[in-house]
C-alpha cells in the first residue's frame, strides 16, 4: 500500500488508543473504508484532513465509552467505580472545571509553582554543594586520609611517604595523591591563571572519573623524563579546541611549557574538590613547572607536606581494618616526629577533601527551611482558592450526593482537581527552579574564589518538587475536603439558597484563617531576612583601617612565570613604574599579602628583653612591601618612618610594628629603635617605625600584633600585589592598569584585578549570599501573601454585597464602607504578625549564630517586617475596597 | 426493562437509518445516509457511543463480517434492528404525532 492511500498514522494510534479492544475492527475499518473512497474522489489530502477531523471529534465519546466500560450507564455524575477508571474520568472532570475558571485556577498552579521553584531552587543548591558525591565510579568505597595530631587535623602528606605507602599496602584497590594546583595558561586571549590537579598515576584508573574522549594518565606519565601531558576539563577544551575531537598535535600552554593534551573530562567532572573549577591534570612530577613553590623539587622532600590522599577500599576490608593497617606502613606519610602524638584515621572520602560541603550545609539547610515556609505559604493560597471553589459548588456537590453519590467519590473528585493543580505547579516550579539556582550559585563565592556548581535537575531535585508539589497540594486539598465531609453529613437538602449561603460563610471563616496563617509566617520570615540584611549592614560599617574606596589590586605571580629572587624584585619594580606613569594614579606599591584576602603569612619572632607568656603564641601576622606602600593604602605611620629606599639588601633588616604589636610588647616606651629577631640566630631587626592598624585577613578579625619588611630585605620574594592609590573611583582605571601591567611582562599571569573595595566586599559574601536568598524567599512569600489577601477579601466583598448595600441605603457614604473593608484586612494582618512576630524570634534564635551585633529579637527588623506587610495589605485589598464603596445599592438590592 | 425504551433524537436517526440500509447496514453507509439526510457531520465516535447504547438496550444487534481487504483486513460490524428497536421507533413516532396533533397550522413556516 503507498504512503498516499494510507490514513494518516498518527490519528489512526491516537484513535486506537481510544478503542476498546473489540470496538477497533468497526471502528477502525469504516474510517479505513470511507478513507480510502474519499481518498479516490477528492484526493489523498483531503481525505487526510477529513479523517483527522472524525478523529478529534471521535476521541472525547470513544474514551467516556471506554472508561464507562460495557454494560453501565452513562450518567452525567460520575458513580463508583474501579478505582482506576474513574480516576481518569475524575481527571477529565477536573481538568473541565480547571477550564471553567481559568483566573482562579492560574493563581493556585502560579502560588504553587512559586512555592515549589523557591524550595526547589534552594535543595538543588544544597544537593550540588553537599549532597551530591563526586562524579566517579562507586564514590562511596572512596576514604580520604587524615592526620590528628595534637591540636589540628591535617590533610596533606609528603610523597616520598605516599610512594612507600602505596607500595607496603594492602587494604585499598589502589591509593591516589592529588594537589591542588594553579598554573598559567596562555593562549591567544593572554595570560590567565586556571585551576587544576596534579595527580598520582592512580588517580584515573582508580577513581575512574568518566571520560568524553581519549585516555586518562597513567603511572608511565609520572616516571622520571616521562613527555609533559595533560588531560584537560571538557570547559577547557571547548575553550581551546571547539568542537574537535581529534587530539591529533594539541597543546597547552602553562606556565610557559606545552603539555601534549591526551584526553578530555566529561563534563560533569571537575576535580575532587566540590566547587572547585579544575581545568586541566597533569602528572604529579610535572609540580617543579606547575606549582613552584619558590620552584623547589617536592617530590624528592620528605619533610614537607604538600599533597591530599585518597584510597579506593578493597571490599571486604573494614575501615578500622584499613586504619590499624595504615597506621603501620603509612608512618612515612607524615612528617610529624615520632615523639609527637599523632594518628593517621580516614573518613568517607566520596566528596574529595572539600571544605565547602561543610561550610555551606548548615545555611543551606536553613534557606531550605525557609524554602518550605514559602511553599507552606503558597500552599494557604491553594487552600483558599480551593475552598472558595467548592463553596461556589455546593450545589453541584449537594446534587451529586443527593443522587447517591458517595463521600467517597465526592473526595476523589477534588482529590483529581488537586492532582490536576499539583501537577501544573510541579511543572512550573521544576523550570521556576531551573532559572533560580543558578543565579543563586553566582552568588557564592569561597574566600574570593567563585565556586562552580553543578546544579541540574537530576532525579532526586526533581523528586523533591514531586514530593513537595505533592504534599503541598494534599495540604491545600485538605480544608476543601473536610468541608466536603461535614456537608456531606447533612446532604440531601439541595434547593433551599439559604445553604449555599451558610457555606459561603464558612468559606469565608476558611480564608481568613488560611490569610492570617499566611502572613504568620510571612512576617517570621521577612523579619528573619531583615536580621541578615542587619548583619550585613553590620559587617560592612566595621573600619578597615584602609582607603577602601580609592585603592586598586592587582595581583601578579612572576614565579609562575619562572623568575628567579632577583627577576621578581626587577620584576615588581618596573611593574610599579608603570602603573604609576597611568593617568589617575596617585601611588603605586609592592604589597605581599592581599589586604582582607583571606590568607597571609606568619612567622614566629623573638623579642629580646621579652619573655613570652607559657601559652602566648609568637607566630605573628606579617607582610613584605614595598616603598610606597604605606603612601598607597594611606595607612598612616604615627611614629618613626615608613619602610624606604634606603631600606636595601645589605642594610640591617628594617621592620614597621603596627600599634598593637608596639602596645603589646613595649607598653611602658617608644618601640621605634627597638630590635626584633626574625630568626633566632641571625642579626636581629631595627623597628624603625609604628603604623595604624589594619584588617588583615578578614574583617571580623581582632586587632592582632603584626609587622612588616622590605621586599629588597626578604630572602625569597614570591608573587604579590600591587596595591594603586587613584584619584577617582579605582573601577574606572581597572582597564588600564591590567594592560600596564601586561606591558611589563606579557608572560606573567595576572591572578586578579580589582577594587579594595570589592575585596572587603568578598569578606562579607557568604553573609551577602545568605542575605539575597532569604529576601528572594521573603519577596516571594509576601507576593504570595498579597494574593492570598487580594483573593480573600474580594470574595468578602462579593459575599457581603447585599449587606453593604443595605449600608449605603441607609446613608453610609462609600469612603466608610471602603474604610469598613481596610479595616478587617488590616485586623487580619495584626493577628497575623502577632502570630508571626513569636515565630520570627524562633526562627532568629535557629540563625542567632549566623548574626553579627544583631539579636534572636531584633525590633528593628520585626517592626520593619509588620511595617511592610500592612503597607502589602493595604495596597492588596485597594482593590476590593475600591469595589466595595462602587457598590450601587439598588443593584445590589436587587440580588435575589 | 419493560417500558424504559424512550429513545432520543440522534438513536431515533440511527436506528431510521439502520431500517433504510438492511441488511446492509454496518458503519459507513449507516453514517453517510445521516450526513446526507440531515446536513450535518457526524462523528464515527459519537456514532458508535449511540450504537453501543442502542444494542444494551436491545433495539439493535450485530455480527462481525468476514474481513475485508478495502479495509485494511478488518471486519465490519453489521447492525440488525431488533423487534424492540422496531417497536421503540413507532412508539417515538406516536409520541411525537400525538404531540404535533392541532398544531401543524401554528407552527407551519411563514412563508
Amino acid at each position: 500500500m503507498t504512503p498516499e492511500t494510507r490514513p494518516p498514522r498518527l490519528a489512526e494510534t491516537l484513535l486506537r488508543w481510544s478503542l476498546r479492544r473489540e470496538e477497533r475492527d468497526a471502528v477502525l475499518g469504516d474510517l479505513h473504508e470511507e478513507f480510502i473512497e474519499r481518498a479516490a474522489r477528492d484526493g489523498a489530502g483531503g481525505a487526510r484532513r477529513w479523517y483527522r477531523a472524525q478523529v478529534r471529534a471521535s476521541l472525547v465519546p470513544n474514551v467516556s465509552r471506554r472508561t464507562n466500560g460495557p454494560g453501565r450507564g452513562g450518567s452525567a455524575v460520575p458513580t463508583g467505580g474501579s478505582m482506576l477508571t474513574a480516576s481518569g474520568q475524575d481527571l477529565r472532570f477536573a481538568l473541565r472545571m480547571i477550564r471553567r475558571r481559568p483566573l482562579l485556577m492560574i493563581v493556585a498552579i502560579g502560588s504553587l509553582g512559586l512555592g515549589i521553584a523557591m524550595s526547589t531552587g534552594v535543595y538543588g543548591l544544597l544537593e550540588a554543594a553537599v549532597l551530591r558525591p563526586l562524579p566517579v565510579e562507586r564514590p562511596s568505597e572512596l576514604r580520604l586520609v587524615l592526620e590528628q595530631r595534637e591540636r589540628s587535623v591535617n590533610h596533606n602528606f609528603t610523597w616520598p611517604g605516599f610512594v612507600a605507602w602505596r607500595q607496603a599496602q594492602r587494604s585499598f584497590t589502589d591509593v591516589v595523591a592529588v594537589s591542588l594546583a594553579t598554573a598559567a595558561r596562555r593562549d591567544a586571549a593572554g595570560t590567565t591563571m586556571i585551576a587544576g590537579e596534579l595527580v598520582s598515576g592512580g588517580y584515573f584508573p582508580t577513581l575512574a572519573p568518566r571520560l568524553r574522549f581519549g585516555r586518562g594518565l597513567t603511572d608511565a606519565d609520572n616516571a622520571p623524563g616521562a613527555p609533559p601531558v595533560v588531560v584537560l576539563s571538557d570547559a577547557e577544551w571547548r575553550r581551546q579546541f571547539g568542537d574537535e575531537t581529534s587530539l591529533a598535535n594539541r597543546t597547552i600552554t602553562l606556565n610557559e611549557q606545552a603539555f601534549t593534551v591526551v584526553g578530555v573530562a566529561a563534563p560533569a567532572f571537575r576535580g575532587i574538590e566540590v566547587g572547585r573549577d579544575a581545568r586541566f591534570w597533569a602528572p604529579v612530577v610535572t609540580q617543579p613547572v606547575l606549582d613552584p613553590s619558590g620552584t623547589e623539587d617536592l617530590l624528592a622532600m620528605a619533610d614537607v607536606s604538600w599533597l591530599t590522599v585518597l584510597g579506593r577500599l578493597r571490599p571486604g576490608v573494614t575501615d578500622a581494618a584499613a586504619t590499624a593497617e595504615l597506621n603501620g606502613v603509612g608512618r612515612g606519610l607524615t612528617q610529624t616526629p615520632d615523639d609527637q602524638p599523632s594518628r593517621l584515621f580516614l573518613v568517607p572520602g566520596a566528596q574529595g577533601d572539600s571544605s565547602l560541603p561543610d561550610t555551606v550545609a548548615t545555611p543551606l539547610l536553613l534557606l531550605l527551611g525557609a524554602g518550605i515556609v514559602v511553599l507552606l505559604v503558597a500552599c494557604a493560597n491553594v487552600a483558599g482558592l480551593l475552598v472558595a471553589r467548592t463553596a461556589e459548588r455546593t450545589h453541584e456537590l449537594a446534587i451529586r450526593l443527593a443522587l447517591g453519590a458517595g463521600r467517597l467519590r465526592l473526595a476523589r473528585l477534588l482529590l483529581a482537581e488537586t492532582l490536576v493543580l499539583a501537577t501544573a505547579g510541579i511543572a512550573l516550579g521544576l523550570a521556576g527552579a531551573g532559572l533560580v539556582a543558578p543565579l543563586a550559585v553566582s552568588l557564592f563565592a569561597e574566600f574570593g574564589q567563585a565556586v562552580t556548581l553543578d546544579v541540574r535537575l537530576d532525579w532526586r531535585v526533581v523528586g523533591f518538587a514531586a514530593l513537595a508539589g505533592l504534599l503541598a497540594s494534599t495540604l491545600a486539598g485538605l480544608a476543601p475536603a473536610v468541608r466536603l465531609w461535614r456537608q456531606a453529613a447533612t446532604a440531601g437538602r439541595v434547593d433551599d439558597a439559604g445553604r449555599t449561603a451558610t457555606a459561603g460563610a464558612t468559606a469565608l471563616r476558611w480564608r481568613r484563617a488560611l490569610v492570617t496563617a499566611q502572613f504568620s509566617l510571612t512576617v517570621a520570615l521577612v523579619a528573619t531576612s531583615g536580621l541578615f540584611v542587619r548583619t550585613l549592614l553590620n559587617l560592612r560599617a566595621i573600619p578597615t583601617g584602609l582607603d577602601v574606596a580609592h585603592v586598586a589590586l592587582i595581583s601578579a605571580d612572576p614565579v609562575a612565570a619562572q623568575y628567579d629572587a632577583d627577576g621578581v624584585r626587577r620584576y615588581f619594580d618596573r611593574a610599579t613604574e608603570a602603573l604609576a606613569r597611568v593617568p589617575g594614579v596617585r601611588a603605586a606599591a609592592y604589597g605581599r599579602v592581599i589586604p582582607l584576602g583571606f590568607g597571609g603569612s606568619r612567622m614566629t619572632i623573638g623579642i629580646p628583653g621579652y619573655t613570652p607568656a607559657p601559652d602566648e603564641d609568637m607566630e605573628l601576622n606579617y607582610n613584605i612591601v614595598a616603598p610606597g606602600y604605606f603612601d598607597a593604602l594611606d595607612i598612616a605611620v604615627v611614629d618613626g618612618r615608613p619602610i624606604g629606599p634606603e631600606d636595601a639588601p645589605g642594610r640591617p633588616t628594617a621592620v614597621v610594628v603596627n600599634e598593637t604589636m608596639a602596645r603589646h610588647f613595649w607598653p611602658d616606651g617608644r618601640a621605634v629603635g627597638r630590635a626584633v629577631q626574625l630568626t633566632p640566630d641571625g642579626p636581629p631587626a631595627e623597628v624603625v617605625g609604628v603604623a595604624r592598624d589594619v584588617k588583615y585577613r578578614t574583617i571580623r578579625e581582632a586587632p592582632r600584633p603584626s609587622f612588616y619588611f622590605p621586599l629588597a630585605q626578604s630572602g625569597r620574594p614570591r608573587g604579590g600585589v600591587l596595591h594603586v592609590r587613584t584619584a577617582g573611583d579605582p573601577r574606572d582605571l581597572l582597564p588600564a592598569l591590567r594592560r600596564a601591567v601586561i606591558g611589563v611582562d606579557p608572560a606573567v599571569p595576572i591572578r586578579s584585578v580589582l577594587a579594595l573595595e570589592d575585596q572587603v566586599a568578598l569578606n562579607v559574601n557568604r553573609e551577602r549570599t545568605t542575605m539575597l536568598i532569604a529576601l528572594g524567599l521573603g519577596l516571594a512569600a509576601v507576593a504570595l501573601s498579597a494574593v492570598g489577601l487580594t483573593g480573600a477579601m474580594a470574595a468578602a466583598v462579593s459575599r457581603r454585597r447585599r449587606e453593604i448595600g443595605v449600608r449605603l441605603a441607609l446613608g453610609a457614604r462609600p469612603a466608610e464602607v471602603g474604610r469598613l473593608v481596610l479595616r478587617e484586612s488590616v485586623l487580619m494582618v495584626l493577628a497575623g504578625s502577632a502570630i508571626g512576630a513569636g515565630l520570627a524570634v524562633t526562627l532568629g534564635r535557629l540563625v542567632e549564630s549566623r548574626l553579627y551585633e544583631v539579636g534572636a529579637f531584633d525590633p528593628v527588623s520585626l517592626t520593619g517586617a509588620v511595617a511592610v506587610l500592612a503597607l502589602v495589605a493595604i495596597a492588596a485589598s485597594w482593590a476590593p475596597a475600591r469595589r466595595a464603596a462602587s457598590i450601587d445599592p439598588i443593584t445590589a438590592l436587587r440580588v435575589e | 426493562m419493560a417500558r424504559t425504551d424512550t429513545l432520543g433524537e440522534f438513536e431515533q436517526t440511527v436506528l431510521l437509518a439502520i431500517a433504510h440500509l438492511q441488511p446492509d447496514s454496518y458503519g459507513v453507509p449507516i453514517r453517510q445516509l445521516i450526513e446526507a439526510r440531515t446536513g450535518r457531520p457526524i462523528a464515527v465516535g459519537a456514532l458508535y457511543t449511540a450504537l453501543e447504547r442502542l444494542e444494551r438496550k436491545g433495539c439493535v444487534s450485530s455480527s462481525m463480517s468476514a474481513p475485508v481487504p478495502e479495509r485494511g483486513g478488518r471486519s465490519r460490524r453489521h447492525y440488525q434492528l431488533r423487534p424492540r428497536g422496531a417497536e421503540a421507533l413507532r412508539r417515538s413516532r406516536a409520541t411525537m404525532e400525538r404531540m404535533w396533533a392541532g398544531l401543524d397550522p401554528a407552527l407551519r413556516p411563514r412563508r
